[in-house]
């Protein structure tokens, strides 16, 4: 990892009784794509106007590039923020909302023209200066808002949902044109968002955040096949959850009985913690478990089902099945492959799963 | 029609006849060749314009009120700049409670400020001047101004004031460069009107003029003289236009200002 651009030290802020941060520790790299993920409320978008200068912490600190942020007005810190409502200055043309930052750095107007020109280039809006900002469209908009924060080569860039207002084609356009764009300049990028799709495609590294606290900060792998809990679990993408029991353990091998499934070995890093006899949750993802061929080899690690529902999504089907010895059904997602069939409901179907892809919680 | 929309239309009639009328009846004995303003009409004339033109008292006193008008307009205007600001973007101790105690002249009798403000004056050993009816209004005005601009400043989405900050800016600069071009209709509105508020007060100018009289105080002294009713008439007209002169270029003004940062110029007057 490179060295820590922003170190976030027990950052804590108070909205009259309302905890908005409690104590978030956090050190984001140079150059990262760093995310805040959370519901709405949950104290992502606190965070990062705390880091931008328009929030003051209660109490914690924040250091950019090794210097105390303490007491540094916003307009004085090498951050910039791209807003969720993009905040283009509708009186002004796209050139000028481009330049507005550059006019207190004392450059020629050549200069400061051709910087103004290479930033529009950079968002693919060359020739789009003396068009009046608000004539644009919301992809636009948003380009703007990026060459006006990036023009001024800020150490980090804050990017406050900015892909919301978009509708959905044009976002998971944007989603990988922001990536790029961030390998390209190399700045490092915290984005807020609450959609788990975007951090998860975006991010080099994801924070979830719970009610004002950092819940879990890792890669965006770790995060979906290792959650730490059963919250972050759930509000990453969809999880099966059973009721387990841990009947012995090593230090490498954790044997557990789990409802539906039976009794498993797993390996011993994809429990949190371990303790003999005690009621745990086993996890899986609806993608780990399979509905087996009814003459596939059968294997331990294999049990009867009964198919109860079933939702068609072109190129996946979603099925909810009913494990023998279970009153819940699990969802297992099956890819519409070439010769597979979509089963109906009311099948009974062998299911396979595997022991790596459970977690325990 | 049914008979409920016809009764309908007869009171909108009714009102708009009892609103306008005696409005109306300003240019037609402004025009009327009669010292008494009575019908039935006597036959075309300037000459009352042309009296008003020859009375030097007229003149100062015209040149009083507009003098009280633009200063009181530009002093509430600014004050009500500070204040709404504060009231829109700030919290504050006793915010509601202030911020409401701001707005008490909207609602307190003007002859209650008048002769307070008198007492007030006089007792400090000052002399009564245009300064002390400038204060005066001022202090009635204000409270539109706040009114009109907090309305402006609500309106303004506080990300834009955020992005210049974070684009490296001064508050000061924020305010000249993207908050005051924003608002400036609402600028111009408070200017407006109290200017026609300063422009038309009575009570307030009455008791706080000195030698010194402003228009309305002068034409409260003309109507002792029925021999100079007519010629009131004619100053009744002639501020009729300008007001409605003002009015129509202060919408265009707006509507020109909402065009051009892409808003549609909605709501406002007309």
């Amino acid at each position: 990892m490179n060295k820590s651009i922003i170190i976030l030290n027990k950052v804590t802020k108070n909205y009259g009784n309302v905890r908005a941060l409690s104590s978030v520790s956090a050190e984001i790299a140079q150059g990262e794509f760093f995310s805040l993920l959370g519901p709405s409320g949950c104290g992502k978008t606190t965070l990062l106007r705390t880091i931008a200068g328009f929030e003051n912490p209660d109490s914690g600190s924040v250091h950019i590039d090794g210097e105390s942020m303490d007491g540094v007005e916003a307009n004085r810190r090498p951050t910039n923020i791209v807003f969720q409502s993009y905040a283009i200055f509708p009186h002004m043309t796209v050139a000028e909302n481009v330049g507005f930052g550059l006019r207190r750095r004392g450059l020629s107007s050549s200069e400061m023209k051709s910087q103004i020109k290479s930033a529009l280039e950079m968002v693919s809006l060359d020739g789009f200066g003396e068009r009046d900002s608000h004539k644009l469209s919301g992809g636009q908009r948003q380009r703007v808002a990026l060459a006006r924060a990036l023009v001024l080569r800020p150490k980090v860039l804050l990017l406050d949902e900015p892909l919301s207002a978009l509708d959905k084609k044009l976002r998971d356009q944007m989603q990988l044109e922001l990536r790029n764009l961030q390998r390209a300049v190399g700045i490092t990028f915290i984005l807020v968002t609450h959609d788990q799709e975007e951090a998860l495609i975006m991010s080099d590294r994801i924070a979830i955040m719970f009610e004002g606290k950092i819940a879990q900060l890792a890669t965006p792998e770790e995060i979906y096949s290792r959650p730490l809990s059963r919250k972050v679990a759930e509000f990453i993408g969809d999880m099966n959850f059973l009721k387990a029991e841990i009947l012995s353990h090593t230090s490498e091998i954790v044997t557990v009985r789990i409802e539906g499934l039976g009794v498993a070995e797993l390996p011993h890093q994809q429990a949190t913690e371990v303790q003999d006899g005690k009621q745990y949750i086993a996890g899986v993802r609806p993608e780990m478990m399979t509905i087996l061929s009814p003459d596939s080899v059968q294997t331990h690690q294999n049990v009867q089902g009964k198919i109860t529902s079933r939702t068609y999504y072109g190129d996946m089907t979603y099925y909810e099945i009913l494990l023998e010895g279970t009153t819940e059904p699990v969802t297992i997602s099956m890819r519409n492959t070439v010769g597979r069939e979509i089963l109906n409901e009311g099948t009974h179907v062998p299911i396979g799963w595997d022991s790596n892809s459970i977690i325990l919680i | 029609m049914n008979s409920t929309n016809r009764w309908l239309a007869v009171y909108v009639s009714i009102y708009l006849v009892f609103l306008y009328a005696p409005t109306l009846l300003l240019p037609v004995f402004a025009f009327n060749d009669s010292s008494i303003v009575a019908f039935p009409l006597q036959g075309f004339t300037w000459r009352w314009f042309l009296l008003l033109w020859e009375t030097e008292s007229l003149h100062i006193a015209l040149r009083n009120s507009l003098t009280i008008a633009a200063i009181t307009a530009s002093f509430s205007t600014i004050l009500g700049l500070f204040a709404s600001r504060a009231i829109s973007r700030y919290s504050f101790r006793m915010k509601r409670g202030l911020s409401g105690l701001v707005m008490v002249p909207l609602v307190l009798p003007e002859i209650i400020i008048g002769v307070s403000l008198l007492v007030v004056i006089l007792q400090f050993g000052f002399e009564l001047s245009l300064w002390s009816i400038v204060l005066g209004h001022v202090l009635i005005c204000t409270p539109f101004s706040i009114v009109i601009l907090s309305a402006a400043f609500n309106n303004l989405d506080r990300n834009l004031e955020e992005a210049a900050i974070d684009l490296g800016a001064t508050r000061w600069t924020t305010f000249r460069l993207v908050s005051l071009p924003l608002i400036i209709p609402g600028v111009v509105a408070s200017l407006l009107i109290s200017f026609t508020i300063s422009l038309d007060e009575f009570i307030i100018a009455f008791f706080l003029s000195g030698t010194e009289v402003t228009l309305p105080v002068y034409i409260w002294g003309l109507l002792r003289f029925p021999a100079r009713l007519p010629s009131v008439m004619a100053l009744g007209t002639i501020l009729l236009v300008v007001s409605l002169l003002l009015l129509f270029a202060a919408e265009m003004f707006r509507r020109h200002g909402a065009k051009r940062i892409g808003q549609s110029p909605q709501g406002g007057l007309f």
